[in-house]
């Protein structure tokens, strides 16, 4: 008996055995999607491609010192960049993509634009750089021919155009917009407006017939019907912040920025010589008049350019501005700006001091400040009292150096490296190097050295690239084309 | 030729599994036959009273053996032989059998069945003749008939000085084994076996989810080491890497119920290796330190420990020191200000006065029953732990159930096991001021006595605000252990199921159904104002639940059959089936509305969580047949083929086979005396896997991106997927030699590898600019070359005293051999080895002086230059037993010699200003705001230097002058310990005293008259002596990240009773 229900118990152990399912029932995988919608992929390339806070271009461009650590930023002594912004690339040819399947042009008119907008990022950080043969790993391209920097403005100047010519109005709407919310007008005017600013920073070839960066410049200031720009600080490039996970401002509840960050020297005592009352919406007084903050001299910065050693113990003796307390206290603090009004108005105005347009540059200038004194919410009185100053008001003689500086206080911590590359470009407003701390024996940086990756991955290519641009080598004190005379 | 025929006793370790297994010789055939006559009668009642006499000798050599224990089963009757291996023991009482045991020599149980002379071989237990273990499928096999390398561990061997986890008593026990020992609470500690992880079976059962916190020690009968891809080729893709059998104890068979408790208790009462601080100066930086409001921003120099000399005498003081106002000044009620106090070194014993002693104790009660028809085995285990972090407790609780039963040709065998670990809190281990370490040794000055910290919320603000020195950056440590709490609760149920089906003595048929689940949820407490990456945190509650399941099929039929007298075949065809299923999700709130409530509802924001499920499957069938030759040559077949379900349907079929060859050469020849055993063997296999990144990382799709603003987005991952992906596969073939000399006092088992890695799957990098940074396709070549030596002595050998040696050795060295995509992978190159170090370093002339930049300070190297390699040179274990009268000694020594890790907390030593090398003159001149320091090194005055895009020097023009910038100390050593990674990568080689123990066994005759059979106590000691190249740190974990807790000395007590 026994005998027989054992048997009768291996069989159906057998039997445990042989039901299973088939194995074509595993192929799915039910954490993540197979299909988007573009809008899906707009947010998330909104949001990294246009983040314009950040702590190292504000520490190169001598808003900030950091006295906690010796930073290369600050300091010269940076080495290497990465090619990392082409992973935004490959989000917003995914993007393209998927507005081609959904017929949407346009989306596909964005991602002209983000295209142009993330290229001019690397470029300006390398000089040459693959774009024609870029982006073509699934047609089993992968190792992308490094096309030349004049062939990189030239296809971004294209795809700003064809940006511009696709939009349509009245065509389909688009979603996933954290930064117009869906107006694309107001897209069509960053298009433009971003082609400016683009235009603009290849300043140093204005002389180049071919390239014909004045020609190109005005023809899109004249014809605003057809390219429309930025009328307003509502036409901003930015996302605001919010109090979700995530969504803070980079700064909230940071110890890291209240201990380690203060004002920079030499623009505090800018800002305090011109009585610009943005001095108070940016930085907190000292600690030695923390008690009086309406007071410009209770405002002082630390030397970029200084050891670190001599900037603590200045510090510690009580000078030395922090960051305003919003900037921390605040989840919102302030927008995440990419390319702003004021700075448009400024471009215009550079422009016209350089006679590529027929405009009065005094009028976009006290625009440019105007417009960046209402972004701080700076009371009207307030700024008509700034403008009067003899030091402000716009003399033509020295016109490029008050754009410039002014167009650097209304970068302050937005728009990315800006502010950088138009000091590379203009020199102004000059950066300190001389207090003794410079890694770099040449000052400035003029650029970044390739990345281990592209050496480990694409080296040949590379190779050529840099033969054909730098005969002393990758090094970053090398000038690349689009800053040569 | 020699023979080996049975006596009529029959082994208790071939007996033990004789149905469920293969058995695979003529030796077992005849047990076999033995069997077949059923049960052997024991002798009748009325034969007893009764005297019994015999003789032991050895079975190799036919020598006398002196002093060998016999005992009865049941009473505790017992005798020794004498000079002549005779003995004589009369038995009032009916007895059953007779257990014969020597040190050295496998114990054999007799049944008694006949009153005459009894003449009993033992064989040596350091010989491998005889020496039978466990094999893939649990198939036992005696060790000379197999031609890979497989290392046994008896379970009595890991019982003593139990550690929290079972796999840190591997460590040195196994040629081969690499176990890098953990110092934090509750980690698992790494394991590798020749440089991969093995697969992990328990009672015959893969299983792949566990991290061995489930099993108890105390119910291991013993552990397999299979060690390569020939040894575990029969468990498919998952057995690639080798595999660790555990088997778990079974009933006792000699009709008796015995209960058995063992318990275990040790202190960890002292630091092996902690980081030891200078206490000279204080916080702040620049020799100043004026506290504001605990911000770290300004004057109290954010943590760095650059501040005034501590301890300064000042006479117009009331406390004869200089005082300064401090976190804990008291407020001067009609000021308001804070009154200022000494500034003297409080905080000498800080991480003494911190952590606490520690205790680890086990506590099992195990029932066993039975006879050789039905036995079983039931354990309540209890595994408890204090950590030396206070609140931190584990407990670990064990049930286990096991039995056998047999009838008429069946035999089933049956295992469930429930496990429970629980702790409220993990101490988190980081970079970061999350760790102990980090708050308290790394970032806290000496002015700073933590015990002054016990109360940790602020008066009026309890619940919103911890109290402490800064409170920006760190963490309160006491805030930390009490309100910052990770929970981890898991259930672990597992077991099997076997059934063995005898159609004939030749043929059988076995089938196993075994499964593994376990549950974990897990949450963490973030309290408000808890500071976690710098950042003050609204608080936080995180809840996380994971369960995995595992259920595995095998049924197999086997065949055996003697051709001819010198030709024995056996043969196996089976299949099998292992399916796996994940669900886990997590969700968190967004900061906490009420303090120390903690529940997803209190959450000030919108909540986020996300979740994740997976399935997979593999179906097997696989073939073996074993040919013996004239008893001395063994060849080996397998075969097997899997299907999967994590790799593209086209290429989800593959197939491993192995082959085996174990020559007795001492068996077929007549070798000088002074050899007693000399065997050769080779073996070779093909194992392939797929189980490359995750269950769905050969299908394409997008990931989730940023939520902003309840905008959801996706994003679309850099790896772009070949859609023509094969199962990686691993060709490897071993060879040996096991020479046994003066009667096996002396043995050697040595063994080579080699292993070819290739079709890998492997994430190669591609240029980013491609629009991808990687491809997953099957690319690359690995060269896995090694050496592992167990070679075992027993130097002495008396009635009284024993000695005897286990030393093992190995040597694992992965070279890559061939790139597929592109000239590099990172930094290698073809040829290199795999674990080359390469980082940031600080550049030097080619003569090797360091190159000092205008600022006095050094310039960093363009380039990662290699400075290393990460894996050791030679892992080692030197395990040592003696034995004198009643007392058993054991020592093990083990270590690792090379391999380069770099220590985070040597690093931040030196940049916090903590380190004691910081003090000394230019530190003393630096906090007077004197910069007096010169870098040692030279400056470049002229030329330049062009390197070509592989940091080679292509054109070097430099002309170089003495370094004469003078620089601020502070400043110099903030930078240089900050900004390259070189100097801070340490030889990790260490040599450890492990264990020792010292045991007393009662003896029988002190035990008569008591309701003990077996008693014994022991005096333990763990992780007791260190030797080691790096200060500060324990080496053995091998990483030092995170910032490792402080290693621990363990002392205590074992005691185990019978009855």
């Amino acid at each position: 008996m026994l005998i027989d229900k054992l048997k009768i118990l291996l069989l159906l152990f057998l039997f445990i055995n042989v039901s299973c399912n088939d194995h074509e029932e595993f192929q799915n995988d039910p954490n993540s999607t197979t299909e988007a919608n573009p809008g899906l992929l707009l947010t998330n390339i909104e949001v990294t491609a246009l983040n314009s806070i950040d702590l190292n271009a504000a520490m190169a461009s001598r808003y900030l010192v950091n006295v906690n650590l010796a930073e290369d930023a600050q300091y010269y002594g940076w080495d290497r960049a990465s090619f990392g912004f082409y992973n935004t690339l490959r989000q917003v040819k995914k993007m393209e993509e998927e507005a081609e399947n959904f017929n949407n042009i346009n989306f596909v008119a964005i991602a002209k634009f983000f295209k142009a907008f993330v290229y001019e990022q690397i470029t300006r950080q390398f000089g040459d750089i693959p774009l024609s043969d870029a982006l073509q790993a699934e047609q089993g391209n992968y190792t992308p021919v490094y096309d030349t920097q004049r062939q990189v403005y030239l296809s971004i100047f294209e795809l700003l155009e064809e940006a511009n010519d696709l939009i349509d109005i009245n065509g389909p709407a688009i979603n996933g917009d954290v930064v117009y919310n869906g107006d694309l007008q107001k897209w069509k005017k960053l298009f433009n407006s971003y082609h400016l600013r683009v235009l603009m920073s290849l300043s140093k070839k204005e002389n180049d017939p071919d390239i014909n960066i004045p020609g190109r410049f005005s023809g899109i200031f004249n014809d605003s019907a057809t390219y429309p720009i930025m009328e307003s600080l509502a036409d901003n490039a930015m996302y605001t912040f919010s109090e979700e996970t995530g969504n803070v401002y980079p700064f909230w509840q940071n110890a890291s920025i209240t201990t380690s960050y203060v004002l920079e020297e030499t623009f505090v005592e800018r800002l305090k010589e011109f009585n610009d009352p943005r001095l108070f919406e940016m930085a907190a007084p000292d600690s030695n008049n923390s008690d009086e903050p309406m007071s410009f001299d209770s405002y002082s910065g630390l030397l970029g350019s200084a050891p670190i050693g001599q900037n603590v113990s200045r510090l510690t003796n009580g000078e030395g501005s922090a960051l305003n307390s919003r900037y921390i206290d605040d989840p919102e603090a302030e927008p995440n700006l990419a390319l702003g009004y004021p700075e448009l108005n400024f471009i215009i105005a550079e422009a016209a001091y350089r006679n590529w347009i027929a405009a009065d540059a005094s009028s976009y200038y006290e625009e440019g400040i105007r417009a960046s004194m209402n972004y701080y919410g700076i009371a009207e009185d307030q700024i008509d009292n700034y403008l009067q100053q003899p030091i402000i008001s716009y003399q033509p003689a020295t016109g490029l150096e008050q754009i410039l500086k002014q167009k650097h206080t209304a970068m302050f911590l937005n728009s990315g490296w800006e502010p950088f590359y138009d000091n590379r470009r203009t020199g102004l407003p000059v950066f300190n190097v001389d207090g003794g701390g410079i890694i770099n024996d040449e000052g400035v940086p003029k650029r970044w050295m390739y990345p281990f990756s592209e050496i480990n991955q694409n080296q040949s290519n590379l190779e050529e690239a840099i033969q054909r641009q730098f005969p002393n080598g990758d090094n970053i004190n090398a000038e690349m084309w689009s800053i040569q005379e | 030729m020699k023979h080996y025929y049975h006596d009529k006793i029959i082994s208790l370790t071939g007996y033990f599994f004789i149905t469920s297994i293969l058995l695979l010789s003529l030796n077992c055939s005849a047990q076999a036959n033995d069997k077949a006559g059923d049960t052997i009668k024991k002798l009748p009642e009325s034969s007893f009273p009764l005297t019994i006499q015999g003789k032991v000798t050895d079975k190799t050599t036919g020598k006398p053996l002196y002093g060998v224990a016999i005992q009865t089963f049941k009473t505790n009757r017992g005798t020794s032989t004498d000079t002549a291996g005779e003995f004589e023991l009369h038995l009032e009482k009916p007895a059953k059998g007779l257990s014969v045991s020597y040190l050295g020599y496998t114990s054999k149980k007799i049944i008694l069945n006949d009153p005459g002379y009894l003449d009993i071989q033992l064989s040596s237990s350091i010989s491998d003749l005889d020496e039978v273990v466990v094999t893939a499928l649990n198939i036992k096999k005696s060790k000379e008939r197999i031609g890979y390398a497989v290392q046994e561990v008896d379970g009595k061997k890991l019982v003593k000085t139990q550690e929290p986890n079972v796999v840190s008593n591997l460590t040195g026990k196994v040629a081969g084994l690499t176990v890098f020992n953990s110092t934090e609470f509750f980690a698992n500690p790494g394991l590798t076996l020749r440089g991969e992880s093995p697969l992990i079976v328990i009672d015959g059962v893969p299983n792949t989810s566990t991290n061995l916190w489930e099993i108890n020690g105390n119910d291991i009968e013993s552990i397999n080491v299979l060690k390569g891809p020939p040894a575990s080729a029969l468990y498919g893709s998952i057995g690639r890497n080798g595999a660790i059998l555990i088997t778990t104890k079974r009933g006792n068979e000699d009709g008796d119920v015995q209960v058995e408790i063992t318990s275990n208790t040790m202190f960890q009462t002292d630091f092996l290796r902690v980081p030891e601080t200078q206490s000279k100066y204080g916080s702040g930086r620049n020799g100043v330190y004026v506290y504001s409001d605990g911000s770290g921003s300004g004057q109290e120099g954010s943590g760095f420990s650059w501040g005034p000399r501590l301890d300064k005498p000042d006479p117009t003081t009331a406390s004869g020191f200089v005082e300064r106002v401090q976190y804990n000044s008291p407020i001067d009620p009609e000021t308001g200000e804070r009154i200022p106090i000494p500034w003297v070194s409080r905080g000498k014993n800080n991480l003494e006065n911190f952590f606490r002693t520690g205790i680890v104790n086990n506590n099992t009660v195990a029932v066993t029953a039975g006879n050789e028809k039905k036995n079983i085995r039931v354990s309540l285990g209890n595994r408890y732990q204090r950590g030396i972090v206070p609140n931190t407790e584990l407990t670990n609780s064990n049930f286990s159930i096991a039995g056998r039963l047999k009838y008429k040709k069946f035999t089933a065998d049956v295992s469930l096991n429930y496990n429970k670990q629980q702790t409220d809190n993990i101490p988190e281990v980081a970079f970061s001021s999350q760790s102990y370490i980090y708050n308290l040794a790394l970032w806290m000055g000496a002015n700073v006595d933590v015990r002054d910290l016990k109360d940790y919320w602020v008066q009026g603000q309890e619940g919103y605000q911890q109290r402490h020195y800064s409170t920006s950056f760190y963490n309160n440590p006491y805030f930390l252990a009490n309100e910052f709490n990770r929970g981890y609760y898991r259930d672990v149920t597992y077991g099997q199921i076997s059934l063995t089906y005898d159609f004939t003595n030749d043929l059988k048929l076995n089938v196993r159904n075994g499964f593994n689940y376990f549950s974990l949820d897990r949450n963490t407490k973030q309290p408000i104002s808890f500071v976690r990456d710098f950042n003050r945190t609204q608080g936080n509650f995180s809840k996380s639940y994971r369960s995995e399941f595992e259920f595995n099929t095998d049924v197999y039929l086997n065949y055996e059959r003697s051709l001819t007298d010198d030709i024995n075949i056996s043969s196996t065809l089976g299949a099998s089936n292992l399916y796996r299923s994940t669900t886990a999700s997590t969700v968190s709130t967004n900061g906490l509305n009420v303090p120390d409530f903690y529940n997803l509802a209190n959450s000030r924001n919108a909540l986020t969580g996300s979740n994740f499920d997976a399935e997979s499957r593999i179906s097997s069938a696989y073939a073996t047949l074993d040919i013996d030759f004239l008893n001395s040559i063994y060849l080996g077949f397998t075969g097997r083929n899997d299907w999967v379900t994590t790799l593209p349907q086209e290429n989800n079929s593959f197939f491993y086979p192995s082959v085996s060859l174990s020559y007795v050469a001492s068996k077929m020849f007549d070798l000088p005396e002074i050899i007693s055993n000399l065997r050769l063997r080779g073996s070779w296999a093909e194992v392939s896997d797929a189980s490359y990144g995750g269950t769905y990382s050969h299908l394409e799709s997008y990931n989730s991106g940023i939520n902003w603003q309840n905008n959801a987005s996706l994003t679309f991952p850099g790896n772009l997927i070949s859609p023509n992906l094969d199962p990686q596969t691993s060709s490897a073939f071993e060879g040996g030699l096991v020479l046994g000399l003066l009667d096996n006092r002396l043995s050697f088992d040595t063994n080579f590898i080699f292993v070819r890695d290739f079709n890998n799957l492997t994430n190669a990098p591609i240029s980013v600019a491609s629009g991808f940074s990687s491809r997953l396709i099957n690319a690359n070549e690995f060269e896995k070359r090694g050496f592992e030596l167990v070679a075992r002595g027993s130097p002495i050998r008396n009635k009284d005293l024993s000695w005897d040696i286990t030393f093992n050795l190995s040597q694992f060295r992965t070279y890559l051999t061939e790139i597929d995509q592109g000239e590099n992978i990172g930094q290698l190159e073809e040829g290199d080895r795999a674990d080359k170090l390469f980082t940031t370093v600080w550049q030097q002339t080619p003569d090797g002086r360091d190159i000092i930049g205008n600022n006095g300070i050094n310039v960093r190297d363009p380039f990662n230059r290699h400075i290393g390699f990460s894996d050791p040179d030679w892992v080692y274990g030197f395990l040592n037993t003696f034995k004198y009268k009643n007392f058993d000694l054991f020592i093990g020594i083990d270590g690792r010699e090379g391999g380069m890790a770099q220590s985070r907390t040597i690093r931040n030593m030196y940049w916090s200003g903590v380190h004691p090398e910081t003090v000394n003159p230019f530190r003393a001149a630096s906090s007077r705001g004197v910069s007096n320091y010169i870098a040692d090194g030279v400056v470049v005055v002229d030329g330049e230097v062009e390197y070509d895009t592989d940091g080679n020097i292509v054109n070097d023009t430099r002309e170089y002058a003495e370094n004469t910038q003078v620089v601020n100390y502070e400043d110099y050593m903030t930078t240089y310990h900050s900004r390259a990674y070189g100097n801070h990568y340490y030889d990790m080689s260490f040599i450890k005293l492990r264990e020792v123990s010292l045991s007393y066994n009662f003896p029988s005759k002190m035990l008569e008259n008591t309701f003990l059979k077996q008693a014994t106590v022991s005096l333990i000691g763990r992780n007791l002596a260190i030797w080691s190249k790096v200060d500060y740190i324990d080496p053995d974990s091998g990483t030092d990240l995170r910032l490792q807790t402080p290693s621990m000395r363990n002392f205590g007590i074992h005691f185990n009773a019978k009855f």
